[in-house]
């Protein structure tokens, strides 16, 4: 609580005069020699504490009227976010002037009187140092502070769009910034940054021409995704620095939703305060949070799940899709609708969800083409009231959502056979070749190249290990080196580029295999290849043994787990190279044991790609396992997971580089430098470049943050359309759940930067302007003189009147017998005369 | 003398002191006492009214002239009157809505004096003996009775002498008193009763207890009754001057007025209990007339 003019505040002193008045009226006291004191004395003793009190009472009354007269007079004034001052000034003013007037009636008790007094004075001077305090807190809190760059920040995520009473929060986010910039003080620069998956900054450097601050603020659109408000912070930051001004400010207006205000690690907190601090001025901080509607009914899709990696056309691919309502009412029934490149293809449908329940919804496609599709899952509403269901939805931005699939139209794999045999199946690669490629028999097989179907997706191809020398892995997406003594250095390095650019490799090493080779085979980083060490000596078993199913974790080894479809239980191992691994190692992974917990199969990573690593051999000799049908799944499901990191990442997190893969087809003309088009979800263009990157061509391309499907436009050849490349950017799921975030943890996240949480807009303008906002409460102290007055004439009524009532009673004495006596006295006196 | 007022004598000495009770002493016919008078002077004729004892008719005048007279006596009395008057501080209060003598407010005391020596003038006219007590917070002085002419010029000069002073204790002096009055008599007591009113009526009761016949002069200043003050006051104690108290009248005057209220119902339904006569004395009131009326209502209770 501060004061406007707050000289009148020396008008306090006004309390003085109704205690003045009192005591000079008591000084001018008429003296009166009294007979009667027994009885005034006995009247006084009964009565003098209510009399004190009844004048006390008046006397605070009066002394509060002009207290709180002078109080109104001195405008006091309530910031909006006033600290406990007011708490103290008040009541500090009431009970000093309260405390003076009871010391001013006070008879016959000059110390308690002066300790009254005293005690007045002393909460007089706390109320005045409080409002002090006050005024330099607020000053300090709202400091316009001289010229600055101000960068807003306006959190572009798709959660803003939702409307709230009638306005979406994207909008009025833009209101608020523009009442911003025109409320700042003229020499302030100002920069507006678009803060969704990637912060963009959509003014190179802060301004001081309003016109161009508004115009780009009208150009805003909310770019999707969701709020990283460190990077946010840290991309204002950057702008900031380009501007001239000294003083630097940030202001951060985002909805209160948790998300992307990193609240578990903090670590991203810590490096934008490094960040910050290395700024020759730190800049401030101020958070503007609008509100989250408090009911809102929402479906949302947050991903497609795809069953396996590696796609071909030769078996159908199942999607399942979640549906979560994130609503804060249960859902009516919804269909979702299963297009593939743009074309329905399935509907399912989803029943009634409780708010925070979900359902998965399953599909299952299988392509006819290779290449790269898009799949997209969508609510497409029930058939009967489609559109009036589809006004339900407060977010439409999560009601569908999109996947590239790459199809691929063969899968081949190397096979490095250490002990090649002209026998059938005698060689150590023979069982995996054949697993890999199984024979079908004649009739499928004529029916399949009669639909021009690829038999196989994955087409394996045996060599020995002094081929291998001549051959180009990158042709391939996985190497198996099955009972492979040792490889030539060259031979090896080579290897270990393929691995690091996303290459597949499982090792399975055989009675032959040289234990020094493995264990110090290592990369050109010095990084390890295999992920586990072989023991010198090989373990060969009187009784064999089988494998510990239970402890299968891989996930490729999900379908072996299945006791009743697979065969697995009936494995028996009869020798293998005992493993070591290295337990404080994050990236490797047990994936199987054996019964007698030995590792069975070790997975680790190296570069992009993965290395598998398997304690027996891919023949006979080491167990039963080649003649089992789940040989067949196992080898499968490993080609297919090695083989994942080879393929193109079509789906990518929102980052700020993207780097594709261009094809190498010969039917475009591609060159390094050359730009390409992308056109986003919501029709912008941007550009990307092509370079060279480890004998592929990339397209790099920066500012992609809009979840959804984007589109690379390849060169136009003259002859044909013109063809694209999808790839799809996801979005963050969460982003559909309106988790709110408290402000106590703003506070403590940006504790660093003592960031001003401001409430409202006018407070947002306010924090920006330097002027302290609030209201000033001097009707409500005139209403309380007066209050007091009133009162005050009330109680001198009330108390007039008790002492009327009494004074009816008069003592009768003498004066009732006068007339008689008086009468009698006559009769007398005619009596005596006559 | 100053005390004598003529008037106030002169309505007063026409009129008889008629003792109610039983008195030692010689009396004449209108006296219930056994004795029979032994001097009684012929006064004069009075033509008889309706009501009048026949006892007292001439019946000789009758013979002579056929008309009813009655004949009076001056009656010759042993009656003993002894005044008590309270000279103590309080009696100091005049106020301003007093009787005046000679353009001043009478105090209570004056008032009192007044009584007294009215009371003293008309006994001694009427030979009865008259004795006088002045007291404060002791026995000032006092004054047996006599009944002859020169012992009033006695009184009167006493109590002309006499000023009201320091504090009272009215009721041991009044036991002290009922102690040394002996023969029994009348007991005219002017004080404005401002002690204890339980104690005072125990003394008065002891003056009963010794056949006294009490007659209660209650002096009290009409601004004693009503407590009229409006501004900011100081009261000083006029008895004990170290007893002040600063207030603000209206503040207290239903508790003060109830205060004295009680006080006078009290000594009022003591003195009726027994058969004191008490007689409220406001200083407002003409001090003759006062005493006149107390004669009056003296005759009527015959």
């Amino acid at each position: 609580m501060t004061f406007v003019n707050w000289t009148i505040l020396i008008g306090l002193a006004a309390v003085a005069v109704p205690i003045l008045i009192h005591l000079l009226n008591r000084r001018r006291a008429r003296a009166v020699e009294w007979g009667a004191m027994r009885f005034l004395l006995a009247s006084v003793a009964s009565r003098n504490r209510r009399i004190m009190l009844e004048e006390m009472l008046l006397m605070i009354l009066r002394c509060l009227a002009v207290a709180m007269l002078v109080l109104a007079i001195a405008r006091p004034f309530m910031p909006s976010r006033s600290s406990w001052a007011v708490l103290i000034v008040l009541p500090a003013v009431v009970i000093a002037a309260a405390l003076a007037a009871a010391g001013g009636v006070l008879r016959n008790r000059p110390r308690l009187k002066w300790t009254l007094w005293i005690i007045a004075a002393v909460m007089l001077a706390s109320g005045a140092l409080a409002t002090q305090y006050e005024q330099a807190l607020q000053n300090r809190l709202w400091q316009g502070g001289g010229q600055k760059d101000i960068a807003i920040v306006i959190d572009a995520s798709s959660s803003m769009n939702l409307n709230v009473e009638g306005q979406s929060n994207f909008q009025r986010a833009l209101d608020e910034a523009r009442a911003v910039v025109e409320s700042a003080p003229a020499g302030d620069a100002i920069t507006i940054v678009l803060a969704g998956a990637v912060p963009r900054a959509i003014l190179f450097a802060p301004t001081n021409d309003r016109k161009d601050v508004l115009a780009a603020l009208s150009q805003a659109l909310p770019s999707g995704g969701s709020l990283n408000a460190p990077e946010a912070i840290a991309a204002a930051a950057a702008t900031l620095s380009q501007g001239r001004n000294l003083n630097k400010q940030i202001v951060l207006i985002t909805d209160s939703q948790a998300l992307g205000w990193d609240l578990e690690s903090r670590k991203s907190w810590e490096t934008l305060w490094a960040l910050l601090n290395d700024m020759p001025h730190r800049p401030g901080l101020v958070v503007r949070t609008l509100k989250l509607p408090q009911t809102f009914s929402n479906l949302a899709l947050s991903e497609i799940r795809q069953s396996r990696q590696v796609v071909g056309t030769d078996r159908p691919l199942k999607f399942s899709v979640p549906v979560t309502n994130t609503g804060t009412a249960a859902s009516d029934e919804q269909n979702v609708e299963l297009l593939v490149d743009g074309l329905s293809v399935a509907m399912r449908s989803v029943g009634k969800l409780p708010p925070n329940g979900s359902e998965q919804v399953q599909f299952e496609h299988r392509f006819e083409k290779p290449g790269l599709h898009t799949t997209e899952a969508r609510l497409a509403g029930m058939s009967m009231a489609a559109s009036a269901q589809a006004g339900k939805d407060d977010m439409p931005f999560d009601d569908r959502v999109q996947r590239v699939v790459e199809v691929l139209d063969s899968l081949p794999v190397l096979l490095v056979d250490g002990l090649p045999s002209p026998l059938p199946l005698q060689g150590a690669a023979d069982f995996a070749a054949v697993a890999l490629a199984p024979t079908l028999p004649a009739g499928e097989t004529a029916l399949a190249s009669q639909t021009g179907k690829q038999e196989h997706l994955v087409m394996p191809r045996v060599i020995s290990p002094s081929d291998a020398a001549q051959i180009d892995f990158a042709a391939y997406r996985v190497v198996i080196l099955a009972d492979v003594k040792s490889l030539p250095a060259s031979t090896a390095d080579r290897l270990a580029q393929f691995v690091q650019r996303g290459g597949g490799l499982l090792i399975a090493p055989g009675g032959q295999a040289d234990v020094n080779f493995y264990n110090n085979w290592a990369a050109a980083s010095g990084v390890k290849v295999c992920p586990a060490a072989i023991d010198p000596q090989r373990a060969a078993l009187q009784k064999p043994i089988g494998l510990a199913i239970s402890s299968f974790s891989h996930p490729s080894l999900e379908l072996l787990t299945q006791s009743g479809r697979s065969d697995s239980s009936r494995i028996l191992v009869h020798s293998y190279w005992p493993m070591k691994v290295s337990v404080d190692e994050a990236s490797i992974q047990m994936a199987a044991l054996l019964d007698n917990s030995q590792p069975f199969l070790v997975q680790g990573t190296l570069g992009l790609g993965c290395v598998m690593m398997s304690a027996i051999a891919l023949d006979r000799r080491d167990s039963n396992l080649p003649s089992l049908e789940c040989f067949v799944t196992l080898l499968h499901e490993l080609t297919y997971h090695l083989a994942a990191p080879s393929l193109c990442r079509l789906n990518m997190q929102p980052a700020q580089e993207l780097r594709l893969n261009l094809p190498l087809d010969g039917k475009h003309v591609l060159a390094t430098g050359q730009s390409l088009q992308v056109i986003t979800p919501s029709g912008r263009r941007l550009m990307a470049n092509v370079q060279v990157a480890s004998s592929r061509l990339e397209a790099g391309l920066t500012g992609a943050d809009e979840p959804g499907l984007y589109r690379l436009m390849l060169p136009q050849q003259p002859d044909a359309q013109q063809q694209s490349l999808p790839f799809s950017i996801l979005a963050d799921g969460r982003e559909s759940r309106m988790e709110p975030l408290d402000q106590k943890n703003i506070q403590l996240l940006a504790k660093d930067m003592n960031p001003l949480h401001v409430q409202s807009a006018s407070e947002l303008v306010a924090a920006i302007s330097g002027a302290v906002p609030g209201k000033e409460i001097w009707p409500l102290l005139a209403v309380l003189a007066l209050g007091a007055l009133v009162l005050e004439i009330a109680l001198t009524r009330w108390i007039a009147r008790q002492r009327k009532s009494d004074r009816a009673e008069t003592v009768k004495f003498g004066s009732d017998e006068k007339s008689k006596i008086e009468s009698s006295f006559a009769r007398h006196v005619n009596q005596t005369k006559t | 003398m100053r005390l004598l007022d003529g008037r106030a004598l002169g309505k007063i000495s026409r009129l008889e002191l008629i003792a109610r009770g039983v008195v030692e002493g010689f009396v004449s016919g209108r006296h219930k006492s056994p004795y029979k008078g032994f001097s009684v002077e012929f006064a004069e004729h009075r033509q008889y009214v309706p009501g009048d004892d026949t006892h007292d008719l001439d019946w000789r005048v009758f013979g002579k002239s056929d008309r009813y007279y009655i004949k009076q006596f001056i009656e010759e009395t042993n009656l003993r009157a002894t005044i008590l008057l309270d000279a103590s501080g309080s009696m100091n209060y005049s106020g301003t809505l007093a009787a005046k003598q000679d353009g001043k407010c009478l105090s209570k005391f004056q008032y009192g004096q007044f009584l007294a020596a009215s009371l003293a003038h008309l006994m001694i006219h009427q030979q009865d003996a008259v004795g006088l007590v002045t007291f404060d917070s002791k026995i000032r002085r006092y004054i047996p009775a006599r009944s002859r002419v020169s012992h009033l010029r006695a009184i009167l000069e006493e109590m002309d002498s006499t000023r009201a002073g320091s504090e009272t204790q009215l009721a041991p002096l009044l036991h002290d008193i009922a102690e040394r009055v002996h023969r029994r008599g009348l007991v005219v007591v002017i004080s404005d009763l401002f002690d204890d009113p339980g104690q005072v009526l125990n003394a008065l009761h002891h003056f009963r207890y010794r056949k006294h016949e009490v007659l209660l002069l209650h002096v009290m200043a009409q601004e004693e009754l009503t407590f009229p003050f409006e501004s900011w006051s100081e009261f000083t104690d006029l008895e004990k001057s170290v007893s002040r108290i600063e207030l603000d009248p209206q503040s207290v005057r239903a508790a003060y007025l109830e205060e004295i209220g009680r006080f006078v119902r009290q000594i009022e339904m003591g003195c009726g209990q027994m058969n004191v006569d008490y007689i409220q004395m406001p200083t407002s009131k003409p001090f003759d007339a006062a005493l006149a009326g107390y004669l009056a209502k003296r005759r009527s209770r015959r």
